[in-house]
């Protein structure tokens, strides 16, 4: 699949203007799931999009699956469920942006220049986020544009997160990326977060030559404690300060990181691997569709953890991804 | 993220893995070299098949065998070796990143023709390795004359021609009239296939060039005979070094597999795998490569201390020096005695074992009182003495007499039952890993794990440094040391993939854990016995998952196979009815002596639900499974030595 610096580009977006704005989204596509975060979004457009496009998780039988299953059976007919395939969500989307396109022509409008989708990120697990985003690579034409929204978690003490039997450990499909010097050096770059057993074993099992780690800033300074707590033998073994990104300033995480790697992949071979906040899943997603020889790597533990409720906490945070840029 | 640039300098968060060679150039690799006692015969065979858990040096010795390796190397074994590498080592690395790039996505619609390309690619990269080799030869820089390995002298237009040859042979559509062009036109190919395949990903016609169908193995035998023709060294072999091959595409490893027989005349193959691998198999099928004749098998796991702990004494003394640890270094006086007895499982020629100088059960001496505690805490060993007529007023005098033996085959039950029994001596007691420490201990845990013992060494180091080489390291000092680096080793165990039973997913360090506490408490609450079974068979009882996580747990090193004295060190194909121990560095984890025992069968000690209906421990839990059982069920064989 080829998704090059040349079909897309990824701009920075406020929240409010998006709000507020004029845009109304050809789609929302978003999911249904055990925590309440995952509704906060779509609440917070509600009317700003044509369809919901939701993905449904298994429920999990507890009391905050019933608030999203609720939210979404009160929009109606405007929404569809969807299954993980990025062939059939591609087809979606260029359907849905053809079909505003000639709406707007029977109008007698212009035909929009640009045609949006959003995407809620919230709860979202990484193979998901990433079929996903896959599939607006495969399914956009130019003059489609992708805004992409994230609201963190509100910080809880008891929070569990992604640790025990590591479950999956290996490529994301369809991002194992290609190198043309499988000799070269391995660089790993982690994103931290509550995982920090997976975090190691993913060098465990990478082997990487080198290491850097990126820790989030939260908005939350007990968030952000408990994240360095939780990765603190992997600290020790850093010699240097690892590197920081601000969790509600994703186009600059994904300027960052896009920029770290774009250096990094010169004599070496750069894999990714997404812990922690899902805006790191989404920035690194983003550069491994950018450059053709990036790995993004997934290590998760996500069936066997306990399934606790979230709710949103914060200004919701966002980016834009035009293609046919 | 915050404006940092790269630095390539800077030093990595890896745990365990800050030492693979993988990531370090040949010469970084020779720097630091000790050859363990394998390298011998890893340089003496033609072909071979090199096998290992990981971090056991497989990498390290593959790309010793390369010139630039060899060249770099100052051991004072060095040149005697170097006399004896006849065949030019072409290292072909790889990894698990590139391996997963290889592989066909799960629901690829043409998966013939991600097989080819990963054929392909896989070729394309052995080529550019072998001509990095044939560039080495040329042009690289020597490091002192006196070393110079394999080296040749080729004219410009020898050169050319070569290279012009050479990318014919391998289907490039340009030429290139240098080695490193022709390299640079490899690297290129490599880029073209990743074109091929995200097109295939596209739906796009899957029409395959020609030149993905080339033969690795007979194009790089033509390739090296240009070259030999050129060089005028015209019967030079050529090795190939595969490394991590455990992670590479099934039929890529099938076709190495067959190669063995030696078909191409100037190629020699020296493959690297995991000790527990399926694909053994073929190899015992009729027609296919014999061991000992087509090829030797060279195993770096060592389930016996002698040849272990003598490895770990040489590399942690070379790592030492080159940490800036100077003047006279003993391990002995730095670590400190040990309470466990180096010597019981390999005679009298062990280094290092016992403690309290050369008396080391006088009365009073730390093993002494050890004996003496447990006497006094356990009737069931005070039985023992007595029927043994073993008076512990009078050990020291025993040294000349056979009832010295006994007491010596007990020593490192004895010293673990003794320390991790409660206060009252009924339970089992969670104590430090202290009881480890010690120069004879130290150098056992690791099992003549290069990775684990430069991990355990660092952990070591700053420690030294504090205390000055002359002095010793207090057994506090060295217990943290020693958690540190179980920790690490338990996070690689972490990172294995588990199996599910019943709905459940079992990992393999849940496996271990229940194994290995199932052990602890049976060494500390049943009967004392001179005859202890901490040791397993793998039985036909066992379900096939744990069977499963047992392979995995060979591979990673948490297991060892114990063939008997005269069994090969090649591990059998199938793993029933061979016997495993725990790794020493996790029966400090464990509460169990570093010592090889007589084995059980695996399903008398897990839990039910992991065995066929029917066996398993008879338990709830651990303390009510080992009364009354413990000498009664499933002892299949003696295969310990104690």
């Amino acid at each position: 699949m080829t998704a090059r610096r040349e079909i897309f580009d990824v701009v920075p977006l406020d929240f409010n203007e998006a709000k507020r704005g004029s845009p109304n989204y050809a789609a929302l596509v978003a999911v249904a799931g055990y925590e309440e975060r995952c509704v906060h979004v779509p609440g917070l457009l509600l009317g700003r999009w044509g369809e919901a496009w939701v993905y449904r998780y298994p429920d999990e039988g507890v009391p905050s699956s019933k608030v999203s299953e609720e939210f979404w059976e009160s929009v109606g007919g405007q929404r569809y469920w969807i299954e993980l395939d990025t062939d059939a969500l591609a087809t979606r989307i260029q359907d849905a942006a053809a079909s505003q396109r000639a709406a707007a022509r029977i109008r007698g409008e212009l035909t929009p220049e640009v045609v949006r989708f959003a995407l809620d990120i919230s709860s979202m697990d990484r193979s998901l986020m990433a079929a996903v985003i896959r599939a607006f690579m495969i399914g956009s034409s130019p003059g489609v544009q992708l805004d992409v929204f994230y609201s963190q978690g509100t910080f809880d003490d008891t929070l569990a997160g992604s640790e025990g039997t590591v479950l999956v450990n290996d490529v994301l499909e369809t991002f194992e990326g290609w190198t043309t010097d499988p000799s070269a050096p391995l660089l790993a770059i982690i994103g931290a977060g509550f995982e920090g057993t997976l975090a190691l074993a993913a060098i465990e099992t990478l082997e990487p030559s080198k290491t850097i780690m990126v820790f989030p800033d939260g908005i939350d300074a007990r968030f952000d404690a408990e994240v360095t707590r939780r990765n603190e033998s992997l600290l020790a073994a850093l010699s240097d300060d690892p590197r920081h990104y601000r969790v509600d300033q994703p186009y600059r995480l994904y300027r960052d990181l896009r920029s770290t790697v774009s250096l990094s992949r010169i004599g070496s071979r750069v894999v990714l691997v997404p812990l922690g906040p899902k805006v790191f899943a989404l920035a690194s997603l983003l550069v491994a569709c950018e450059f053709d020889d990036i790995s993004v790597w997934r290590v998760s533990a996500d069936r066997m953890r306990t399934v606790q409720n979230r709710t949103a906490a914060g200004e919701v945070a966002c980016l834009g991804v035009r293609f046919g840029a | 993220m915050t404006d940092q640039a790269l630095d390539g300098e800077r030093p990595s968060a890896e745990p365990l893995t800050a030492f693979n060679a993988t990531k370090l150039s040949a010469t970084a690799v020779a720097a630091s070299f000790v050859p363990p006692p394998a390298f011998g015969e890893l340089v003496n065979a033609q072909n071979a098949i090199l096998t290992g858990p990981r971090g056991s040096g497989k990498t390290t010795l593959l790309k010793m065998l390369g010139s630039e390796a060899l060249e770099n190397w100052h051991d004072e074994n060095a040149e005697e070796i170097r006399g004896r590498v006849n065949a030019v080592g072409v290292f072909v690395a790889s990894d698990r990143t590139w391996n997963a790039q290889l592989l066909a996505p799960r629901d690829a619609a043409v998966p013939e023709a991600y097989a080819a390309l990963a054929w392909s690619a896989f070729a394309t990269h052995t080529f550019r390795s072998l001509v990095d080799a044939m560039n080495y030869r040329v042009r690289g820089r020597v490091a002192a004359e006196s070393c110079r390995h394999l080296r040749v002298e080729l004219g410009k237009e020898a050169e050319a021609s070569i290279s012009g040859d050479l990318c014919n042979y391998f289907g490039l559509d340009r030429s290139a009239s240098s080695l490193p062009g022709t390299r640079e036109l490899l690297g290129r190919r490599l880029a073209e296939i990743g074109a091929i395949r995200r097109a295939l990903a596209r739906g796009v016609d899957p029409t395959l060039p020609d030149w993905t169908d080339l033969d690795v193995l007979e194009v790089t035998n033509q390739a090296v005979f240009r070259f030999n023709q050129e060089a005028n060294d015209p019967d030079r072999k050529w090795a190939l070094l595969f490394d991590e091959l455990e992670l590479a595409p099934e039929e890529i490893v099938t076709e190495l597999m067959a190669a063995l027989r030696g078909d191409q005349p100037l190629i020699q193959l020296k493959l690297s795998l995991a000790p527990a691998d399926r694909r053994f198999e073929q190899l015992a099928l009729p027609g296919r490569p014999i061991a000992g004749q087509d090829y030797e098998h060279i195993s770096l796991t060592y389930a016996r201390k002698l040849r272990a702990v003598a490895f770990a004494r040489r590399l942690t003394t070379a790592h030492l020096r080159a940490a800036g640890v100077t003047g006279q270094i003993s391990i002995d006086r730095i670590l400190g005695p040990s309470l466990f007895d180096s010597r019981e499982d390999d005679g009298p020629a062990a280094e290092g074992g016992g403690t309290s100088g050369s008396r080391p059960y006088r009365r009073g001496s730390a093993l002494w009182r050890a004996y003496d505690r447990l006497a006094k805490t356990d009737p069931t060993f005070e039985e023992y003495l007595v029927g043994n007529h073993l008076d512990l007023e009078d050990l020291d005098s025993l040294e000349s007499n056979a009832r010295a033996a006994k007491i010596r085959k007990i020593r490192n039950v004895v010293v673990t039952r003794e320390y991790f029994r409660g206060r009252t001596g009924t339970g089992r007691s969670r104590k430090s890993s202290e009881l480890y420490a010690g120069a004879a201990s130290m150098m056992s845990l690791p099992d003549g794990n290069p990775r684990m013992i430069i991990a355990l060494v660092n952990q070591i180091f700053p420690l030294v440094h504090r205390a000055g080489s002359s002095n010793t390291i207090p057994r506090s000092a060295q217990a943290r040391a020693l958690d540190v680096t179980l920790a690490r080793f338990r996070a690689l165990l972490q990172a294995q993939e588990p199996v599910v039973i019943d709905g459940e997913h079992v990992s393999l360090s849940a496996f271990l854990d229940d194994l290995g506490d199932y052990l602890g408490n049976r060494l500390v609450e049943e009967p004392f016995s001179d005859n202890i079974s901490l040791t397993f068979v793998v039985d036909r009882r066992v379900r096939d998952e744990i069977k499963q996580l047992v392979v995995r747990g060979i591979n990673a090193g948490a297991l060892v196979y114990v063939p008997s004295r005269s069994d090969s060190a090649q591990m059998p194909h199938d793993i029933v009815g061979s016997q495993f121990r725990l790794s020493y560095l996790l029966c400090a984890q464990y509460g169990l002596p570093i010592h090889l025992t007589r084995s059980t069968s695996l399903s008398s000690m897990i839990r039910p639900s992991w065995a066929e209906p029917g066996t398993g421990r008879r338990r709830r839990g651990p303390l009510e499974d080992t009364r009354g059982t413990l000498f009664a069920d499933g002892v299949l064989e003696s295969g310990g030595e104690s």
